[in-house]
């Protein structure tokens, strides 16, 4: 290990840790990247083993609390309906996401201008679109340039992703009803790209991709970043950012894998630790400077967290369509994703299709649903939901709320005593109407598709994909957390490149933009170099 | 470690839940080899399974999956998940026994073309400025 100064310490090597790292390279500054866990191991993802359903609801769970590998800590959920889901590992939650890679909309940055609701973002579309490009290039994303709910700036790495029987059989219901659908955006190689092999459709993308088709950024970034100098600190558990006397970051506490505590002193302190790993760290910083927690003077740290409650709907068909194959996702659509004055919510949400079950699952389902049945009946009723079942999902925007929000544990810690954060959140009214609203509409579109039966479920539970707000950006530093380009309002050098900021959530799922704000973030520090601090 | 009356009255169980069918060739899921499977499962979360099987020993029979639907679904889920990745079955489902990976699937491409009523309707996006 080097003794040199670090100019740069992010926390957090997953999606925005991983970009910011990349771009900040090219300053050739000593930059290290600290994560609590280890690169994943494709060799031992669930896809690889017969029992790969099984492991899925055990040591490969998405919850933490439920996984419990040495890399988690804890999360208190109990005080939410939806529970958070993560990974801790190099990659963080792209190790585990389905690579849906849409953007938030244009509209998305102005919602108190249009709809007013929550606030405007102090950046807007524009600013991001150069890093969204550039984001989509170290990502690699497949899809299909025109999709008319974007504006047309939008070119794609790769073909997209097969729409197999269930997107055609979806995108038929999609056209009869003259709804919106278009071929996903995803962050799935569909031809070999950048070193990763192309998808074969092992239809696992939620528990690691075996094949190394997908861009999680332990293959996409992180091979750059390491090779352009960028140091990656493995099973280094951060504890608590240190201030000095002049209130300035002057690096952190860590623990390491034997649970050794150890200082490391840096010019520049980057939080990419996710909308509740940051705030954790945030709140248990406090100095006598800080006695909030740090970058707390707004009282914000915390507040307003987002996640995307989703509504699950499946049909059951009288023909095979894809079961688990392919990549999860295949289409979206936008159709209701921005405010109608003849609905009963602002807002919106998007729809993603999401193939469907295979046999274990579908087996469960038959058994929730109750027509699977125990005895004589089984095997020809199970031959009617296997390959059968086709999912599909919306993601609901979640506006934010100072009440929905991350505290810290008062009485558990984790691991290395480190207290854990504590989720506090209910459903709004206007996301429960949202929820109700695309379940219905789901339905309608599995109908029209031909589903002889459809199920309709929400919020999912194990569903807090998404974790944003809880350290909001924005021009008012007693409004916000961090201004329009990560710097903390408190702490001139500390920076936030995570799904904290978001000021609003989207409707949709938030790595292309979280990442694309990363390397703004990045951009305009390398701009300021020279008065960084000022 | 589950007791041998506990082993016994779950093959019951397993046997109860998914029989053997000659018309689709496939054994029970109290076949031993997936029993072996079944009970390791079991045995990963066996509170929840003994506090199951003692439900279910009241009952004696499939009406358990109505009356006592959380205990059945403890039960149901380690089954199905030994169940459904048995060779013999997997092969009965028309699949090949192996895991994904490496082998992967092949999927059809589709037929792209259905885009042409949404390209027709023009831009969907709201416009901010």
């Amino acid at each position: 290990m080097k003794t040199d100064p670090i100019d740069v310490l992010i926390v957090g090597a997953g999606a925005s840790g991983a970009a910011v790292a990349w771009s900040l390279a090219d300053t050739k500054m000593r930059i290290v990247c600290m994560d609590q866990g280890g690169t994943p191991d494709p060799t031992q993802f669930p896809a690889n083993f017969m029992d790969w359903e099984e492991r899925r609801n055990g040591p490969d769970h998405i919850s933490p609390n439920i996984r419990k590998a040495p890399s988690d800590y804890p999360i208190n959920d109990d005080g939410s309906p939806i529970k958070v889901v993560n990974y801790n590992g190099v990659g963080g939650g792209t190790v585990l996401f389905a690579g849906h890679f849409p953007r938030l909309h244009p509209s998305d940055f102005k919602v108190k201008t249009l709809d007013g609701v929550a606030d405007d973002w102090p950046i807007d579309y524009q600013t991001l679109e150069p890093f969204f490009a550039i984001n989509d290039r170290m990502m690699g994303v497949s899809g299909l340039p025109g999709d008319t709910a974007y504006p047309a700036d939008r070119n794609n790495q790769m073909p997209p992703v097969p729409l197999g029987k269930s997107g055609e059989a979806l995108a038929k219901g999609f056209n009869k009803l003259g709804w919106h659908w278009w071929p996903s955006d995803v962050a799935i190689a569909t031809q070999p790209y950048d070193g990763r092999a192309q998808c074969i459709n092992l239809g696992a993308c939620l528990w690691g991709c075996a094949q190394g088709a997908k861009g999680s950024t332990d293959v996409t970034y992180w091979p750059h970043a390491k090779r352009a100098g960028v140091e990656l600190w493995e099973h280094c558990r951060v504890s608590q950012i240190l201030v000095g006397d002049d209130g300035m970051a002057e690096g952190v506490l860590y623990f390491d894998k034997d649970g050794v505590e150890h200082k490391a002193e840096a010019h520049v302190v980057i939080m990419a630790a996710n909308g509740v790993g940051t705030p954790r760290l945030l709140l248990t910083s406090t100095s006598k400077q800080f006695p909030d927690g740090l970058a707390n003077s707004s009282g914000l740290v915390g507040r307003n967290l987002m996640f995307h409650p989703y509504s699950f709907t499946e049909g059951v068909f009288d023909y095979p369509v894809d079961g688990a194959r392919g990549p999860l996702k295949s289409i979206w659509s936008h159709e209701f994703y921005e405010t109608d004055l003849d609905r009963d919510f602002v807002r919106g949400y998007m729809f993603e299709a999401a193939r469907g079950r295979p046999p274990v699952n579908a087996a469960l389902a038959g058994y929730e649903w109750g027509t699977l049945p125990w005895g004589e009946g089984h095997h020809d009723a199970f031959r009617k939901l296997n390959d059968r079942i086709m999912a599909f999902c919306a993601i609901c925007e979640d506006l934010p709320e100072l009440h929905n929000r991350v505290t810290l544990d008062p009485d558990q810690t984790d691991a290395n005593g480190i207290p854990v954060p504590k989720v506090d959140y209910t459903l709004s009214e206007n996301s429960k109407k949202m929820l109700e609203h695309s379940a219905a509409r789901a339905t309608d579109i599995l109908n029209a598709a031909g589903a002889t039966e459809v199920h309709a479920g929400y919020p999912i539970v194990y569903a807090g994909w998404h974790l944003l707000g809880t350290a909001k950006m924005g021009l008012d530093p007693e409004t916000s957390v961090v201004n329009d380009w990560g710097r903390s309002h408190d702490v001139k050098n500390l920076f936030i490149v995570d799904g904290s900021v978001f000021v609003t959530s989207g409707g949709l799922n938030p790595t292309s933009t979280i990442q694309a704000n990363a390397l703004y973030v990045a951009d305009q520090m390398k701009r300021r170099l020279a008065n960084l601090f000022d | 470690m589950l007791s041998e009356a506990e082993i016994e009255t779950l093959t019951g169980v397993a046997g109860l839940m998914i029989p053997a069918s000659e018309a689709h060739g496939v054994p029970g899921a109290d076949d031993s080899a997936i029993m072996s499977e079944i009970i390791v499962s079991a045995e990963r979360t066996e509170d929840a399974v003994r506090n199951a099987l003692a439900a279910f020993a009241e009952v004696g029979d499939s009406s358990f999956q109505q009356s006592h639907p959380d205990e059945a679904a403890v039960l149901q889920t380690i089954v199905a998940s030994c169940y459904y990745r048995d060779a013999r079955v997997l092969v009965s489902l028309g699949r090949k026994p192996q895991p994904p990976f490496p082998e992967g699937h092949e999927m059809e491409e589709g037929d792209f073309s259905l885009l042409d009523p949404v390209r027709a309707r023009g831009e969907i996006w709201r416009k901010v400025d």
